[in-house]
């Protein structure tokens, strides 16, 4: 027993430095993988000698908002397949919603000299120190779906403000430009949060100059949180007795609200409308449980990233700026009676069996073998 | 000219004043319970209707049950950080392993199992490694929040789950009581029962108030450790089966489990025990949950500006605060 409670620190702290030694080894960039994959076994062959070294692959970092909301792990997930296309490495880091952890990834990068960085930024602002420390280790430096301004930065920014302006009209138009809706915003102070709160509220501030009965009741931020987002929902539910629609800034934060209306018995009243484009999403716009959303996709969005590097890092010179094309979802009874209670046909739409290809395969728009034609985002 | 009071009117006040603040020292979590209920009716008297006294009892439950195994564990001079973590992983396990093989008990096993095997890496490594254990949980609670990735990693997608139980205790209610809040209720009573009325309570409070004393008096320290340390993790593993049947939908949580964590240490405080380990009452920690989440849903019921809300929550918890230590000081 002696031995045992002398001998067990040392196992232990053995055990602790070998994990540390495996995992300074395993930084290096591997070959990407996901769970449940083995990366294929590396055949030799004793007669054939190579006085060449094989190609380095590019390798790209990616420094993810978080990488647990479901939204990022699908843009890992994604990232990876379209990295394999394109033959790049890649390194994923997540930065927990925290700038300094934002800042630290990208540093760590730089110190193992990646080939570009791409980056979901906490804070456009906070996030430039670290832009011009790419400039100096001349390493390209990619927003992911944001925009800031900085000469050496690419910015692949979404419209999210027109986005959401326009799921606003089309929730409007069907709700007849009649009743009380309530918004789930994601996290207050970040780019997209931002600008499809600003969407939103420039729609509705639009919509009540000829509509004054389309109210907003509540517009709550969810920190991108679905715990939180559905407390929220739960207190909505109660607190107001007629709800005609919710809207939301992601897929994720609404998902817990099918059911919940369901159980209230709301499920004919309260009309949801989703943000993103996720799979699930999608489905349930098919199924008539969401009434619409914006396809941006997170595999589009990392195939279309992974497509923009990659043509940056060949020397392709694509414009600095550039719009990933989102179409707006929705079946066409619901877009049937949006036009017919006047919305403009000018939102164009694509149905959900459409969307779920597209969402899904994100090659089929981005991948090596396909034309790219970036439109040039306005700045 | 000042007018004076007889001696025997000034002792009579400070009579009740005295009076006033003991009744405060041992009533304080509830005295703020009522207060701030007052104060949130009176701007909004939906804030007291049954509805949603009825929300804010299903929304507790989850950091209730970890609120209850931290008490434990601060009251024994340890911190465990992994709860917040445990949660998230207990959630998607259960719900991975509903999806892969639809049966229901055995996910709420492997959600169990799972926070239990969380339970006996902390207690090894504190009670048996010695190793600190703020560094062991927070070392923990990154491994757990791995491991969420690679569970959610099996099913590639969010999902939907559907089962009566989940059903019962993700929103049934009977009289207006959800199901999920009785079941807090119940665990909460055991609780009190082991901590007042079990040697495992006995030996937590004096290892807490003073290890050297309680080793020599014979109690078993490290035995008292993983006791309290796998106690912590069986809750918060039975926290993320609430979650995962009010959800009904399978999805990495663990934005909301650090929001959890640190509500549920708020609420232990509030609820009086103390951070150095060695005082604290179970009731009081219930008291404290409840108060957490009057103003959780205060903010939604007020209506308050988005940016606005982080400011109100920090401002009331330091009054919380500072009226507690005032009432201890006098007292």
């Amino acid at each position: 027993m002696k031995r045992i409670k002398i001998m067990m620190p040392i196992v232990v702290s053995a055990a602790l430095i070998a994990s540390v030694v495996v995992g300074l080894f395993g930084c290096a960039p591997a070959p990407a993988t996901t769970a449940g994959e083995t990366t294929p076994a590396v055949e030799t062959k004793a007669a054939e000698v190579t006085t060449t070294a094989p190609a380095k692959k590019p390798v790209i970092g990616f420094v993810m908002l978080t990488l647990t909301h479901p939204y990022h792990v699908e843009q890992m997930e994604s990232g990876k397949k379209a990295g394999e296309a394109y033959g790049v490495d890649e390194i994923w880091l997540s930065s927990e919603v925290n700038m300094e952890k934002n800042l630290a990834n990208i540093e760590a990068l730089i110190q193992q000299k990646v080939d570009a960085i791409v980056c979901d930024p906490v804070d456009v602002k906070g996030i430039l120190p670290a832009i011009d420390k790419c400039k100096e280790a001349g390493i390209p430096f990619i927003t992911s779906y944001g925009k800031l301004e900085h000469e050496w930065a690419y910015n692949t920014p979404c419209a999210d403000r027109d986005n959401m302006y326009g799921l606003t009209q089309i929730m409007a138009a069907y709700l007849n430009y009649d009743g009380g809706v309530c918004k789930l915003v994601g996290l207050p102070g970040q780019y997209c949060a931002e600008q499809r709160k600003q969407g939103f509220d420039e729609a509705v501030a639009d919509i009540q100059k000829e509509h004054p009965n389309f109210k907003v009741l509540s517009e709550q931020p969810t920190d991108w949180d679905p715990v939180k987002a559905e407390k929220i929902l739960e207190d909505w539910i109660v607190a107001y007795p007629k709800i005609d629609g919710i809207i939301t800034s992601s897929d994720g934060l609404l998902y817990a609200a099918v059911d919940m209306v369901k159980r209230a018995g709301r499920e004919n009243e309260i009309n949801l409308f989703g943000h993103d484009g996720d799979k699930k999403a999608l489905e349930l716009v098919r199924d008539g449980q969401f009434k619409a959303d914006v396809l941006l996709g997170a595999t589009r969005l990392e195939w279309f990233i992974v497509r923009y590097v990659s043509d940056i890092l060949t020397g392709k010179n694509p414009p600095r700026a550039v719009e990933m094309p989102t179409y707006f979802v929705m079946t066409d009874e619901t877009a049937e009676k949006c036009y017919a209670n006047g919305l403009s046909k000018d939102y164009s739409y694509i149905t959900p069996e459409k969307a779920i290809e597209w969402a899904t395969q994100g090659n089929l728009e981005f991948g090596p073998d396909k034309e790219v034609t970036y439109k040039e985002a306005e700045f | 000219m000042i007018e004076k009071r007889s001696p025997s009117a000034y002792s009579s006040v400070r009579a009740k004043y005295n009076l006033f603040l003991r009744a405060s020292q041992k009533l304080g979590p509830i005295f703020l319970v009522l207060f701030y209920s007052l104060f949130v009716f009176l701007i909004k008297p939906r804030f007291l209707s049954i509805p949603n006294l009825a929300n804010v009892a299903q929304q507790i439950v989850p950091i209730g049950l970890i609120a209850l195994g931290q008490t434990f564990v601060l009251i024994s001079g340890g911190i465990d950080l992994s709860t917040g973590s445990i949660i998230a992983l207990s959630s998607v396990t259960m719900g991975v392993v509903f999806g892969l093989t639809n049966n229901i008990w055995l996910a709420i096993l492997a959600a169990i199992t799972i926070s239990l095997c969380i339970g006996v890496l902390n207690s090894f490594l504190i009670a048996k490694v010695k190793l600190p254990a703020m560094i062991v949980t927070l070392s923990t609670m990154s491994i757990s929040m791995g491991l969420v990735l690679i569970v959610m990693g099996v099913m590639k997608y969010v999902f939907f789950i559907s089962h009566p139980f989940l059903y019962l205790f993700g929103g049934e209610r009977i009289f207006n009581i959800p199901y999920s809040f009785i079941l807090l209720i119940f665990v909460f009573l055991l609780g009190y029962l082991v901590y007042n009325h079990t040697k495992l309570g006995i030996h937590t409070r004096a290892s807490g108030s003073n290890e050297l004393s309680a080793r020599l008096a014979g109690i078993s320290i490290d035995r008292n450790m993983i006791a309290i340390y796998m106690l912590s993790s069986l809750l918060a593993g039975l926290g993320g089966v609430i979650i995962t049947c009010r959800m009904a939908i399978v999805q990495p949580i663990i934005g909301a489990s650090m929001t959890m964590l640190l509500e549920s240490i708020a609420a232990v405080i509030i609820g009086g025990t103390s951070l150095l380990g060695g005082r604290g009452t179970i009731q009081g920690t219930f008291i404290g949950v409840i108060l957490i989440g009057l103003i959780s849903n205060s903010l939604n019921v007020l209506n308050i500006n988005p940016n606005l809300q982080d400011v109100f929550r920090g401002t009331v918890l330091i009054f919380i605060l500072f009226f507690d230590r005032i009432v201890n000081r006098e007292a």
